[in-house]
């Protein structure tokens, strides 16, 4: 059993005038599947807190109303039963983990709750397997990629087998094609098992077509609980921004019945009258913008690096990043996209071969602003005890103060600006690292999983953004796995496998061919019209007369 | 400075990491028990030996390139605060004051920072060779706080070295640290990289304790994944750590572990030969029996 039910709970952080969660009151049955949504501190970790007996047992604060689990009120309930019920995987990866070894950690959680050895080994073998974990069992877990070790904790959290299955952005810095992975684990276990499972995610193209139910948050509150179905119009009509690209389009075109995943938007299209999707052939006109070729302004020379003897980075790299233009870099967890990024950024030296940077070494060349470096993680990069001053370090005397109004503004921390930001959510970390950086107006910028944490309506102003600074002259070169960011605002694509550069080129060429690279929104269309890769390019498309006229 | 555990195929990979922990308590103690210089000497080189012959040579190299500095630092402070030499090497004129330099404070000083590089190796050693898996499984035993400082503590130098690179790199592109520093502009840099490392260090222990709650450690009877085996040889090495606390017992009983570096520094005697002899075939046990191992295993 795993039933949730939340009455009235207000629960503030200690020594926070405001409160983190507000009147909450949600009951969630057995064997729901719900999707928490909501902008970058809007509650989300906090519930699922609230919801593991965390606050206040390990927050604690103060906590007004009362959880009760199975109709037994939280406080009843000891650590070990919590436990024995309840899995919550957590945002932050590194600071879950307790063991040394791959295998000994997925054990972890199984050994402390009592398991017998011969169990423990059967459910690990079993959860290994189907996340395809076998091989990497006897490795340690500082020697995989972020990725990976996000595989892991989701292994270590499923192998208890829990009645509740609380999931913190599980799938944040995963490839697509692994986050689909666990997302059929989790499925299945939800199924198969009827656990409950809540998950609080920013990416929901893969997931919103599993949940049954949608819950979103703002300021702690809940401001939508029902149906998934009935979820698009509403935020369509509440000009609410955390919706995927496929149900938008649909919801903001006018359907009734909308589609949330792939299959059920080309089942739309599929049924369209036969003469408009003849009219509506395979166009070139969409793709590929005239640019004239752009020069090169980071060459790899066969350049190298390992991490170990054991472990490589990337290996024999020989490539033009072109200047001006906005560059993903895409591959599986562990192929070397961070390392690759490393290396251009200056933050790692290639063991042999050179990396050059508008034809110089980039070990001879200074440090200099004219480079802006966005990390995976904003705690390796945030310091200043506030906000305003994260930004106006370094910054030239000229127009300073105007410039700092002006890019809080952008990234809507006007109200942080004397808060330290680390007291901040991931999200707003992430948005205060890139106005510190992005503030220099640097001539080239590298980011690292840039979109991590936030959600579709700060993807989009990052976007924007971003496309400012490329029109300005900047070089723009990301690693993301996020295929939706990269096919609305990237120009070119290089793909990496495991530390080479396997495929390059543009963005159209690249993912018009791709499988499971292709955006989904790619995919609807790509039987009428193989060129449309985003949102706007489907709206223009469903809009277009001929086509609204033959639509069902 | 310490390094990471990375499995190896001898004996001290293979022993129990509670005949380990063993081990390194008796250095420790031996290091600490006595002020015989010709004790302590033979238990640094024993030490060292055993970490090179545990085929960590280049961990022994890096650790010394860290200690280094400090040894310096002990041997000066001494060399010009300890007046109670007689045996003086030189003077210099600090404001119209005489300072001498002694023979007997260089000699403590030097003995000092062998003493504390016993105490790093001994450590770092037993950071490289125990897998900190067994050990959270040993320390568990004995009760969830103790277990949880020891994990923490296995854990936070390794991480601390992993983040320091790459947080001073980073560092390094917003500028915080300066381009060909002098040496108080080197200090000065440290400072955002040593507070995001304690910032970041605090916050991961506090996320780290609250995972462990969340997955319910500490929360009553709990098993083990693996089982850490008992060999023939954790018995001999155990046996061997015995012998050795009671031979240290015994030679300190009898006032043999004693020195007296001022006012001036003592002659050797004899017996202090002989027991050097004793404790340090003790102490090369271990290393006797890797060999062993290693030729049982070759001749099979």
């Amino acid at each position: 059993m795993g039933k949730i039910k939340l009455e009235n709970v207000t629960y503030y952080y200690p020594n926070a005038v405001n409160p983190a969660l507000q009147n909450i009151n949600l009951t969630v049955n057995n064997g729901e599947f719900v999707l928490l949504l909501g902008s970058s501190g809007s509650g989300k970790s906090t519930l699922l807190r609230s919801i593991a007996g965390l606050i206040p047992n390990f927050y604690p604060g103060k906590l007004i109303g009362q959880v009760l689990i199975d109709e037994v009120n939280l406080n009843r309930l000891s650590p070990r039963q919590i436990a024995d019920k309840i899995a919550l995987l957590f945002q932050e990866i590194e600071a879950q983990m307790v063991k040394n070894k791959v295998e000994n950690e997925i054990a972890f959680s199984l050994e402390n709750l009592g398991i017998s050895p011969q169990i423990m080994k059967q459910r690990v073998a079993e959860i290994s397997n189907a996340l395809n974990l076998v091989p990497y069992l006897g490795k340690k877990l500082t020697e995989l990629s972020g990725g990976m070790k996000q595989k892991v904790l989701l292994a270590a959290t499923l192998v208890r087998q829990p009645d509740i299955l609380l999931l913190d952005e599980p799938i944040s810095q995963l490839d697509p094609i692994v986050a689909k992975d666990l997302l059929s684990v989790i499925r299945y276990l939800h199924e198969e098992l009827g656990i409950t499972v809540i998950i609080a995610e920013h990416r929901l193209e893969n997931i919103i077509s599993m949940v049954t139910r949608v819950v979103a948050m703002e300021k702690g509150e809940i401001i939508y609980d029902g149906s998934v179905g009935a979820y698009p119009r509403w935020a369509v009509a509440n000009n609410y921004k955390l919706i995927p690209d496929i149900p938008k389009l649909f919801a903001q075109v006018g359907f009734l019945n909308t589609p949330l995943n792939v299959q059920e938007a080309r089942q739309i299209i599929t049924n369209m009258k036969e003469p408009i999707r003849e009219e509506n052939s395979p166009t070139e006109g969409r793709s590929k913008p005239n640019r004239a070729a752009a020069k090169p302004i980071i060459t790899f020379k066969n350049a190298s690096y390992k991490y170990s003897p054991d472990l490589l980075g990337v290996k024999n790299i020989k490539f033009n990043f072109p200047g001006g233009e906005t560059t993903a870099i895409i591959g599986h967890n562990g192929a070397g996209k961070s390392t690759l990024l490393k290396l251009i950024a200056g933050i790692l030296k290639a063991d042999r071969g050179q990396v050059l940077l508008k034809g110089r070494d980039i070990k001879r060349q200074p440090n200099s602003l004219k480079l802006g470096y966005i990390p995976q993680n904003p705690d390796e990069f945030l310091y200043l005890p506030t906000v305003e001053e994260e930004l106006s370090h370094n910054l030239s005397t000229e127009n300073r103060a105007s410039k700092i109004e002006n890019w809080l503004n952008k990234f809507n921390l006007t109200a942080y600006r004397y808060v330290n930001p680390r007291d901040l959510s991931l999200g707003e970390k992430q948005l205060v690292v890139l106005a510190a950086v992005l503030i220099h107006e640097p001539e080239i910028i590298c980011l690292d999983e840039p979109t991590r944490g936030l959600d579709y309506s700060w993807q989009s102003n990052l976007g924007k953004i971003l496309t400012e600074l490329k029109g300005k002259g900047s070089t723009i070169i990301m690693v993301t796995n996020d295929m939706e960011f990269i096919a609305k605002y990237t120009d070119n694509i290089a793909i990496m496998s495991k530390g080479e550069i396997i495929g390059f080129g543009d963005k159209y060429d690249i993912l018009t061919k791709a499988t499971f690279y292709a955006p989904q929104v790619n995919r609807v269309f790509r039987q009428v019209d193989n060129s449309i890769l985003t949102y706007e390019d489907g709206r223009e498309f469903l809009l277009a007369p001929r086509v609204c006229e033959g639509l069902p | 400075m310490f390094g990471n555990y990375q499995a190896k195929s001898n004996l001290f990979y293979l022993t129990n990491p509670a005949v380990m922990l063993g081990l390194l308590i008796s250095w420790v103690f031996l290091v600490l028990l006595f002020q015989q210089p010709l004790y302590i000497i033979s238990i640094f080189v024993l030490v060292n030996l055993t970490m090179i012959f545990s085929g960590n040579f280049s961990n022994l190299i890096r650790q010394l390139k860290y200690a280094l500095p400090l040894i310096i630092i002990i041997i000066l402070i001494n060399l010009l605060f300890n007046q109670n030499g007689t045996t003086i090497l030189g003077s210099i004129n600090v404001f119209g004051w005489l300072l001498n330099f002694y023979e007997e404070s260089l000699f403590y000083g030097f003995i000092s920072a062998i003493k504390l590089l016993t105490i790093i190796s001994a450590f770092n050693f037993y950071s490289l060779v125990i897998d900190p898996d067994e050990m959270l499984n040993l320390t568990r035993k004995l009760g969830y706080k103790i277990s949880l400082i020891v994990n923490m503590s296995m854990r936070l130098f390794p991480l601390i070295a992993e983040d320091y690179g790459r947080i001073q790199a980073i560092q390094k592109h917003r500028s915080l640290v300066t381009v060909n520093p002098t040496t108080a502009e080197k200090i000065k840099d440290l400072v955002p990289t040593m507070s995001i490392l304690l910032m970041n260090s605090l916050d991961r222990s506090l996320m780290t304790s609250e995972s462990l709650y969340s997955r319910g450690f500490n929360s009553g009877n709990h098993t083990v994944y693996k089982q850490i085996k008992w060999h023939f040889t954790d018995a001999l090495l155990m046996i061997n750590i015995f012998l050795l606390v009671i031979c240290a017992l015994w030679v300190q009983m009898k006032g043999l572990g004693f020195y007296s570096y001022y006012p001036k520094i003592s002659s050797f005697m004899q017996i202090n030969y002989l027991v050097t002899y004793i404790l340090s075939l003790l102490l090369a046990f271990p290393l006797l029996l890797n060999w062993s191992c290693k030729l049982w295993a070759k001749l099979n």
